[in-house]
Order: structure tokens, then sequence, then C-alpha cells
């Protein structure tokens, strides 16, 4: 009986990326792991709940008077077009993780492809692609995806797409230097005595070895990304038709002498996502840095 | 594979460039392995002796091919290993296997024995996951992890040394490899396991012997002694004895043989009291610049002017082969 | 001595190809994007006899390698373009604005310079409840958007407490001379500097404070504690001093950083500088314009991250070799 259901167990394909989540919950949480985790969590369960929890649309005009003070209906009252802030917000959170996920998704495919390339091929290509990242890393990353959303039309694929263009070279250098540590391990020697092939060894040796100490710097990547897009929104560079709390607060920036709650909120939520990013960002970095730990 | 197989290596070198800068590439190299020439047949056991530092290793990874030769060749199932493409290597892999010195470094740690073990089978056979599952459990009856199924599930972290270096074994022999080599298989371990893997690795080759190439690396001639019918002793990349293991140790030859032997503790007191120790003098050779001629001068209490200049060629002495001056009459 | 002029070179080397790089990149974005790269590089124009005179000086109708000489040799001698809207040419406009740009950028770094090294090498020296709650300031500070901080301290400060001024650079309808002109640009500078500092206070506390905490482990400081200096000697003196060298290439090398942080911050002070420009470009489709103050504020960027590796270099002689 229980043979059968080991048997049963070992026939599952188990994944190769096995980050230690069990580990980190049960033994050494730390303590801003803990409280990062909870606010996303909350975060998130709004943002994806956001039909139930509001009870205006969000980009709808005249659902009650412009300028309307924050009061029980409108909970964070209306702006200059008689649209519901709350309910903006509430979508803007789901708008805010959407291009921070997707876009580092991209960062994080062409950052992985680009360290794995450098970091497997030595010589010219690695200096060539590495030259490539520490430039890129320079430029103003912000300019260039405005300058890019700017010039390719303001939609929200662009906005997605241009910051995961600009996002991808820090994780590109991450990658490539865990890369290099953890290939000159015995066991990929080893996995090479049993010939596996070389994109084996890349995908399934080395990859899943390497991503834990990046994953701390793609969660900080989607914060950076996140504020990107609000950045962006601020300066007016955004999707209309899209709920962007950066664009929420582009049109208080003209009422702040009396509508004072169309800054206030949408900035508050913003903050509130990016304080849990970090905590949950810098308690990894620390988590798996044992020399900071000690600090 | 053919009935009577060999292997043959034939001048082997391998040569690491020593660069000092990006733009510049000097002209230095370190060798590894210099000039490397031997044959085992099927069934015969070779032990690779020397200090640290004189190339056991990287000829192991040479003759697998795990890293690029300098030049040379190396016969294997007919076929020059060295010729093969990246293809034809890896289907040649699971007849050629390797047992690595560090068990828990050559464990991907985020693996389970059982995921280690069936990549191989998965690889290299059409067998279904139910014949896999059997034969993961025979082969860590096999290698003495029993009951087997309370190890599938373990990460290497989770084992202890000597239960790694076993399923590191069991990894080896998974589809009886032809030509296995281990690469100091113990020296990693607590004294107090040592002897269980040695047992093993004996056991494997009682079992299959007759039907396959062994060849134990290690700096323990005792070790070697109780292992392998020849030995060939290398000092600083270089091969300097090669012949049978019996009488290499009843009668070194070449005065570094002879210095590796004596170094031996003896555990019969009356026989250690009647023979003569000579004592390891200097230092090890400089790997980047080691000195001309032979290798071994600047130690050797021998040593002839023409060692400093020539390196000695292989002199045969009875059915031994030895690089050094003092056999050159013969 | 004798290492210095190779070094210079070698970091000229390697700074230069990014200006090229920053202009072969905006050159691929333009002719990339879709339409007519004439609106992007003209602007969007009614006046037709404008956008051919202006396509045949950025010879547009002449294949792509040429036109990217054209181009690139236009903008290695300045010229970005006309900006038809403004009836000026790109250069110049920006170039008028950089140095209210600068002058917060520069002003902001100073503050928090010197405000973040104190506070982290205290925090460094002292740990405990003041540690604790300096680390959580700092979280705020490096979490909380500073346009949006800038925001709520132009709703504190400028409209309901209305002891600064909501925006620009000087009050409107004086013309002040003198020393009363400076005065009137410092209060006008208060706000947008107070948020731009509390942003990159956030950060320079953070390395101060772990630089500090690096330098105390060395022997000189045993040493120094052992010759019985007293605690805050070591630590100013002794630590500060060694710890210092991380923390203005630090600064330095948060130039980029504190540049984009300007541009947003002066759209919410309407502080006349690179960002209101940029700010008003958007909002008016001025393609040129934007452009001109991407390639402009990198290459302000990649200065500044030359002269503080050249200063670094200076200042500590192992650099040079490596």
């Amino acid at each position: 009986m229980k043979n059968e259901k080991i048997k049963k167990n070992f026939l599952l394909k188990s994944g190769y990326l096995q980050f230690p989540i069990k580990k980190i919950i049960l033994t050494q949480m730390n303590s801003r792991i803990f409280a990062g985790l909870i606010i996303i969590s909350i975060i998130t369960i709004m943002a994806i709940t956001a039909p139930f929890i509001t009870w205006h649309p969000p980009l709808k005009t005249l659902v009650g008077k412009p300028f309307t003070i924050p009061n029980n209906h409108y909970l964070f009252g209306t702006d200059d077009l008689g649209r519901d802030i709350y309910s903006n917000v509430i979508y803007g959170i789901r708008t805010s993780l959407i291009v921070g996920l997707s876009s580092v998704s991209i960062a994080v495919i062409i950052g992985t492809l680009i360290g794995v390339l450098a970091g497997y091929y030595r010589g010219i290509i690695e200096d060539f692609l590495m030259r490539i990242t520490d430039m890129t890393l320079i430029l103003p990353q912000f300019l260039l995806a405005l300058v890019i959303v700017a010039i390719f039309g303001q939609n929200f694929q662009n906005i997605i797409l241009a910051i995961g263009v600009v996002s991808w070279p820090g994780i590109a250098r991450m990658v490539r230097a865990e890369f290099l540590s953890i290939k000159e391990r015995p066991f990929i020697e080893a996995a090479k005595a049993i010939g596996l092939s070389d994109m084996k060894i890349i995908f399934s040796e080395i990859l899943p070895n390497a991503m834990p100490a990046v994953i701390p710097y793609i969660i900080l990547q989607i914060n950076a990304a996140i504020l990107i897009e609000a950045g962006l929104g601020f300066l007016g560079i955004a999707d209309p038709n899209v709920p962007s709390l950066g664009l929420m607060l582009n049109t208080a920036q003209q009422y702040l002498m009396n509508a004072w709650w169309m800054a206030v909120f949408p900035g508050l939520m913003l903050s509130i996502i990016v304080i849990g990013l970090n905590l949950l960002g810098d308690g990894l970095v620390e988590y798996l840095n044992p020399r900071l730990r000690k600090r | 594979m053919e009935k009577n197989f060999f292997l043959k290596v034939v001048n082997v070198k391998k040569y690491f460039p020593v660069s000092k800068s990006f733009l510049i590439k000097s002209q230095k190299y370190v060798k590894a392995v210099d000039n490397i020439s031997f044959s085992i047949r099927r069934g015969g056991t070779l032990g690779i002796v020397g200090e640290s530092g004189s190339g056991k290793t990287t000829l192991a990874r040479v003759i697998l091919r795990l890293i690029e030769p300098t030049s040379g060749s190396v016969y294997f199932d007919n076929k020059n290993i060295f010729d093969l493409d990246k293809h034809e290597l890896r289907k040649l892999r699971p007849k050629m296997q390797m047992i690595f010195q560090d068990p828990m470094a050559s464990l991907n740690p985020r693996k389970k024995v059982k995921q280690i073990l069936t990549q191989v089978f998965k690889l290299h056979t059409s067998l279904s996951n139910e014949e896999i599952y059997d034969r993961v459990l025979d082969l860590l009856e096999k290698v003495g992890l029993s009951p087997p199924e309370l190890f599938l599930d373990r990460y290497p972290h989770e084992l202890s040394g000597g239960q790694r270096q076993r399923v590191c074994i069991a990894r080896a022999i998974a589809l009886n490899p032809k030509l296995l080599i281990a690469d100091e298989p113990v020296s990693a371990l607590d004294v107090s396991v040592r002897g269980q893997i040695i047992n093993l690795l004996l056991n494997i080759y009682r079992e299959r012997g007759e039907d396959m190439i062994y060849i134990i690396i290690s700096h323990d001639i005792a070790l070697i002694k109780s292992m392998c019918k020849d030995t060939l002793v290398m000092y600083s990349g270089r091969m300097v004895e090669f012949g049978e293991t019996d009488s290499i140790i009843k009668s070194p030859l070449h005065p570094y043989t002879r210095m590796l032997i004596s170094a031996v503790p003896i555990p019969d007191p009356e026989i250690a009291r009647t023979k003569k120790r000579i004592p390891i003098s200097g230092e090890p050779p400089s790997l980047i610049n080691p000195p001309p001629g032979c290798h071994f001068h600047p130690r050797c209490p021998y040593v002839m002017e023409r060692c400093k200049v020539e390196v000695p060629q292989y002199f045969q002495v009875e059915d031994r082969l030895v690089s050094c001056f003092l056999y050159a009459q013969y | 001595m004798s290492s210095l002029i190779p070094f210079i070179i070698k970091k000229l080397l390697q700074y230069i190809p990014m200006i090229f790089a920053v202009i072969i990149i905006t050159f691929i974005l333009v002719h990339m994007a879709p339409g007519d790269p004439t609106f992007i590089l003209v602007g969007e124009v009614g006046d037709e006899e404008f956008i051919k005179t202006a396509r045949a000086r950025l010879g547009l109708d002449k294949p792509l390698h040429e036109r990217f000489i054209i181009y690139l040799s236009n903008v290695l001698k300045g010229d970005l373009g006309y900006s038809y809207l403004r009836s000026e040419p790109v250069a110049k406009l920006i170039v008028d604005r950089i140095p209210a740009t600068l002058l917060l950028v520069l002003t902001a770094m100073f503050f928090s310079a010197l405000i973040g090294i104190m506070i982290g090498t205290i925090a460094a020296a002292r740990k405990g409840v003041l540690d604790i709650s300096l680390s959580t300031l700092s979280l705020f500070g490096i979490s909380i958007p500073y346009f949006w901080l800038g925001q709520i301290i132009l709703i504190v400060f400028a409209v309901r407490l209305g002891i600064f001024p909501l925006g620009g650079m000087v009050t409107v309808g004086r013309s002040y001379q003198g020393i009363d002109y400076v005065l009137d640009v410092i209060y006008h500078l208060v706000l947008p500097v107070m948020t731009l500092a509390i942003f990159n206070l956030a950060y320079t506390t953070k390395i101060t404070r772990g630089s500090v905490l690096e330098a105390l482990t060395q022997d000189y400081i045993v040493t120094a504690r052992s010759k019985g200096l007293p605690e805050s000697r070591v630590i100013f003196r002794h630590a500060l001093r060694n710890a210092l060298i991380p923390v203005v290439t630090y600064i330095g090398f948060n130039t980029g950083v504190l540049l984009v942080g300007a541009i947003l911050t002066e759209t919410v002070f309407a502080w006349p500088g690179m960002g209101s420009l940029l700010y008003d470009s958007i909002r008016l489709r001025d393609y040129p314009v934007i452009l001109g103050i991407f390639i402009y504020g990198s290459i302000i960027i990649i200065i500044a991250n030359l002269i503080v590796d050249l200063l670094y270099g200076l200042l500590d002689p192992r650099i040079r070799v490596r």
C-alpha cells in the first residue's frame, strides 16, 4: 500500500525549480519577509477581487458629482470628471501589478538569455554582451522607457514592453555572475559525464541553482517597474483606457489646491505596494546572504 | 561493444594556458598532463598514484573528455574518443563513467535522489516509468541504500557523506559502464565509512569486473594495492613509472616511486624495522615553471648532470616502464 | 602618477562609446517606430513648407545609412532639430533649462549627502532603537514615490500652511534684483529640494551606515581605540574618513537617479527646468524636444559617471591598476 503511494508519487513529473519556500516559512522566517508577504497578499487579493469590492465602474465619468469630498459612499471622493476614486485606485492596483509582473517577465527572459549566453560562451561573445549590458545599465531607464512609449504610441502593451525592454540589464548581470560560479561546481561536470546535453545542463542543472539568488532581485525589479509605470503616468504617458495610479496623480496635480484627496489616496496605495515589495525583496536578499544577516 | 575491448591512451597532453591579461596572450602553459600513454585490457584494473597537483584528476577528465585535450588520442570501444562529435560522445557517455571526489559537490543540491537516478535512464534508455522505478530501486539496494524507498525523496543534504557517495556510485554504475574511473573515491569521506565504500567498490568489481575496466585514482598506495592490478605513477604531469602493482610496491624503480612507497606506513613492525626509509624531501615543483629536464631532479638523491637538461624517455625494465636515466643501460 | 594618463584614457574609451550608443539607440527607435519618422523628428506640424525644408535638412529622402551619418553629425554638432511648436531650436530650449535642473539636483545632492552621512554615521555608531527606527524611516524614504511625496509636501506647506510658494522659481510679477533675487529663488527652492533630498537621503544614510560599519571592523580602528582615543574621534576621524570614498562614489553614480527624480519633481513644483519642459512637450507631442531631453539627459549622466570614476581613481590609486 505504502509502496503504491510512493510509486504514484514517483511517477509524477517533479518540477525542477524548488525554491525553499517551505524552509523560509517554517524556519528562519524573518520579520521583513513576513510583513512583505502579508502586504503583497492583501494587495493581490484586492486586485483580483476588484469587481466585488467596488460599486462603481472605474473609468466611468459622472458616477457622482465632480470633486466630492470622501464620504460613506465615495470612500476616496470623486475627481474632476465625477469618477469614483476608490474604484480607480482598486483597479489601479491591478494595473500596477500587471505591469510589474508582465514587464519584468519580459526583462527576465531577455536578461536570463543574455546572462546565460555570456556565462556559457566565454570570450568575445561575453565581452560584447556584457559591454552592452553595462552601457544600458548607465542609461536612464525611465527616460528610455518614456521615449519608447512616446514615439511608439501610448497604449498599455507598449508601456509594458517598454518597461520590460529597459529593465533587463541588472538581471542579466546577476544571472551571469551566478551562472559563472555554478558552472564551475563539480555536479555540472557530473551531469556532463552522464551525457546531458548543453541545453539540459544550462536549463535543468545550472539555472534552477542560479535562480534563488536572482529572485529577490527580480522582486525589487518588479518594484522598479511599478514605479516607472507610475512615473510615466504622472507625466501623462499612459493608456487613457486603463486605470492607472500614476495617471490619477497626473490629473490630481492640477487640483492640488482644492481636491487633496485626488492625490492622497492613489499615492498612498502606490506607496503601500512599493513598501510591501521592498520589504519582501530586501528581506529575501538578507535571508539569502548570511553575511548581511549578521549585521 | 566489442567483446575484447580495451582502453588505449596515446600521447595525451593537456596544457592550460596561463594568460596574464586579456589582450596579451602569454606563451606560458601549465602542463597538467604531459605526454601520457598506456593501455588496459578488458577486466583490467589500474591505479593512478601521485601527490596532489600531479595531474591525476586532469588525466581522468581528459580520458573521459570532460575537458578538451590539447593533443593525443584515446581509443575506447575501437573509437578515438577525441574524434567524436558532441552527439556521438553523448551516446558513448553511459559506457564510461566517473565517480567524483566530493560526493556532496557532485550531486545537484536541488534534485532528489530519484531525480538524479531516473535522469540517467531517461537519457539513455527507452524504459517505461515503471521499469525505471524498479531499476532505481534495484540500484539503490545494490549500493547498500536499503530500504530503497526511504531514500528516493531525499535531497543530497539530507544524506550522510557515505550515503551520498553511494548515490554517486549508483549513478555511475546505473547503465553498466565498461570503463569506470573513481577519482579519490573515499578521500572526502569520514575515516569510519571509507572501508564500507571501498568494499562496495570491490564488490562491484567482483560482480562484473571481467566485463569492465576499472581505474582508481588515489594518493593512497594501500588503497591502490588492495584494488588494482596495475599502477601508473605520475609526477608533475608526467608518467614516471608503469607496471604491475605488486612488483612496483616490492621493488620500486623510479626514485620518486621509492620515496612514495617508503612513505607508506607498514603495519608489521618486524618488516618495518628492517626496511630502510627514504624521507620525502623538497617541495613539489612549480606547475608554471617546472624544472628543466626531468621534473624530479631537484629532489632526486641520484641526480646526474644529464637529468637537468634532458627529459628521460621510457625504459623497459622487465615488464615495467620507467622514465629515469638510471635505467638507460638496460 | 605614471598610471594616471593610461587610466584616464581607458576611462574615456569606456565612456565615449556610450554617447554614440545613446545616439544610435535614438536613431534606431525613431526609425523602428510606426509611421513616418518625419513626424517624430520634426513634430506633428501642419505646415507643408516647414516639413519640406526639414525633410531636406535631415536627409529623410536619402538611404538609411546616409541619414544616420547626417543625424549623427547633427547631434554631435549640437543640432537636435527645431521645435516648430515653440519656434526655437531644440538644443537652445534644453540648454536654457539645464541650469535650473542642475541647481535643483546639486542642492538636493549636497543636503542629502550632508545629512545622510551624519545620520548614517551616528546610526552605525549606536545600534539599537535608533538603528531600527532609522531603517524603518529609510524604508519609507526609499518606497514612497517622490513625485507623490512632492504633492503631499505641496499640499501641506504651500496650500494648507501657506508658508512656501505653490511653485515656480521666482515670484511672478516682481522683478527682484541682486540679493533679493537670490533669496526669492532660495525661497522657491525649499520645497522641491526637500522632496528630492528626502528621497535621496534614505539611500545615502543606508550606504553610509553600511560603509562605516564595515570600516569599524578594520584593524586600524582597533589600533585607534587601543591608543585610548575617545570613541567619537575614532568614529568621525578614523572610520568615517575611510568610509567616505565609497559613499561619495555612490552619491556620484546616483546622479542619474537624481536627475530623473528632479524631472518628476519639477513637474510638481512647476520648476522651470528640463522636467517641466519634458512635461509640456509630452502634452504638446513635441517629439524633437522629448528626444533631445533623452539625449542630453543621458549625456549628463554619462559625464557625471565619468567624473566620479576619474575622481575615484584619483583618490584611490589602487583602482587605477585594475
